[in-house]
């Protein structure tokens, strides 16, 4: 009787899609699943052209679009008080652990593209897993001090923990920025002048240019289905040059659908580096510089 | 302290850990579905509790949130006998029923201009009116961020079936917002050519 979750077997994605099409139109579920970028970019790309042409379908989408954006709106989580959680986990410490919990998974040690290259492909929903997981762990490992926090080099400031908080929150800010496809978000991440370097050597200078670059690899990121950016936090070194600059050395990913047959694979890693400087108790991200990663047994962009 | 207090400990925080993110979510779709705060509130110590002792179950820390909702809405529904109002609605308007090409009348050129308006009084309004197997896909997704797969684990039903669900809870809402706000827009669809359906 007892429900496993997360083991084998589960729902796979995929074989609710055999029929896209019917009587000529996409099916509502279809649009539905397209609005929601939940279809595979293969899925993507054949709606999109029937789209095109065709009123009626684009009715179908507007309609799913205008129910989903006017819910999100109510999108605020409700208050929940210290009182109440207390009471919540009170509750909870009151019992012991139930038999067969697995112990708390290692944390710690170096990020393995490999590792996670392999489970992606096994297990597409994966991707939206690690991104979780990893938004827990960076929020994890910034408040504890158990966690593999950043070790300032000789002769440089330590800086404070909020500080490095703040650094790597501009480093996740820009992650979550890229998955919201908002470039606006990008720019309020930069100091004015800021000057953005690509991997292949193309330099974007100032909010505006680098607000119009977002715009266009987003475009084009839409294209191939539409990608994840994560940055997984065991990746993230700080170092405080001055106390108000700091360079964060750091691993990022672009998670997305593969070429071969649209499963999500990693499909670009970055090493990055960036330099942030503090205005006030603002730190913003002053430069920034990508270089590719090449990793074995893949094929990039 | 003694190595099994030490674990319990752990796995403790590690359900804290894994459980608080979504507390007010958790508590803000509790709260559309009870009659007061405190009944929500009640509903989310319960799944609490339930969650904790059946912590076994829950093998990949990711799919924390679906597992959790999965309780909740078993908590809601052990519920939903005090509180029949659901039921009632749910029993009234079968989607059955509803004609499909009512289903396509709001596609309007102006109808998204009118969702975008709504209060969110007139929405919680309309959604009170549609049944619950299409209003709770809708309301994960949509207000609470789920992604399908994670409506699926939560509803405990295949990934097809929410994606139908959701299509058609939106229709059904679209549906009902048109029938309070704007019952011009329900007569003959204009704009929805012969051989859409």
């Amino acid at each position: 009787m007892t429900k496993r979750f997360g083991g084998a077997g589960d729902t796979p994605a995929g074989d609710a899609q055999a029929s896209l099409f019917v009587y000529g139109h996409v099916t509502d579920e279809i649009v539905a699943a397209y609005a929601d970028q939940e279809v595979e970019a293969s899925v993507a790309l054949e709606i999109e052209h029937h789209l095109v042409g065709c009123t009626a379908c684009q009715a179908s989408l507007r309609v799913q679009g205008a129910v989903r954006d006017r819910l999100r709106r109510e999108a605020a989580p409700e208050e929940v008080s210290p009182a109440l959680r207390d009471r919540l986990f009170a509750a909870v410490r009151a019992e012991p652990a139930p038999a067969g919990v697995k112990q708390a998974p290692e944390r710690r040690g170096r990020w393995n593209p490999g590792a996670l290259i392999a489970a992606v492909v096994m297990r597409p929903e994966w991707a939206v897993s690690a991104v979780l997981a990893a938004a827990l762990v960076v929020s994890l490992w910034v408040g504890s001090p158990v966690g593999r926090a950043p070790v300032p080099a000789a002769g440089t400031f330590a800086g404070d923990s909020r500080d490095t908080a703040a650094i790597v929150g501009l480093v996740q800010g820009h992650a979550s920025a890229w998955n919201a496809r908002d470039p606006e978000a990008v720019v309020a991440l930069l100091t004015d002048d800021a000057v953005w370097v690509t991997s292949t050597g193309e330099e974007f200078r100032g909010r505006e240019a680098i607000r119009e670059a977002h715009v266009q690899w987003l475009a084009q990121d839409a294209l191939v289905g539409g990608t994840t950016h994560v940055h997984p936090p065991g990746g993230i070194t700080v170092r405080f040059l001055r106390e108000d600059v700091a360079v964060a050395d750091l691993e990022g990913a672009f998670i997305g659908p593969g070429a071969v047959d649209g499963q999500d694979v990693i499909v670009e890693l970055a090493r990055i580096f960036v330099v942030a400087t503090k205005d006030g108790d603002a730190w913003r991200i002053a430069q920034l510089r990508n270089m590719r990663r090449q990793f074995p047994g893949t094929t990039g962009r | 302290m003694s190595r099994t207090e030490a674990e319990d400990g752990d796995a403790q925080r590690r359900f804290q850990r894994l459980a608080e993110p979504h507390l007010g979510s958790l508590l803000r779709f509790a709260r559309r579905r009870t009659a007061t705060l405190s009944d929500a509130e009640d509903a989310l110590q319960e799944t609490c509790l339930r969650a904790w002792r059946a912590f076994a179950e829950l093998r990949d820390d990711a799919r924390a949130r679906a597992w959790l909702y999965r309780i909740l809405r078993t908590v809601l529904s052990d519920g939903l006998a005090r509180d029949a109002r659901r039921q009632r609605l749910a029993s009234t308007t079968r989607l059955d029923d509803v004609p499909e090409a009512e289903l396509a009348g709001e596609a309007d050129a102006v109808f998204a201009e009118v969702m975008a308006r709504l209060t969110s009084e007139a929405v919680y309004r309309a959604l009170a009116t549609i049944p619950e197997e299409f209003a709770m896909p809708v309301e994960m997704h949509d207000i609470d961020g789920l992604k399908y797969h994670e409506v699926a684990e939560a509803l405990e039903v295949p990934l097809g079936t929410v994606m139908s669900r959701i299509s058609r809870g939106r229709r059904l809402l679209a549906r009902a917002v048109s029938v309070s706000v704007m019952p011009q827009m329900m007569t003959p669809p204009r704009s929805i050519p012969a051989e859409r359906r």
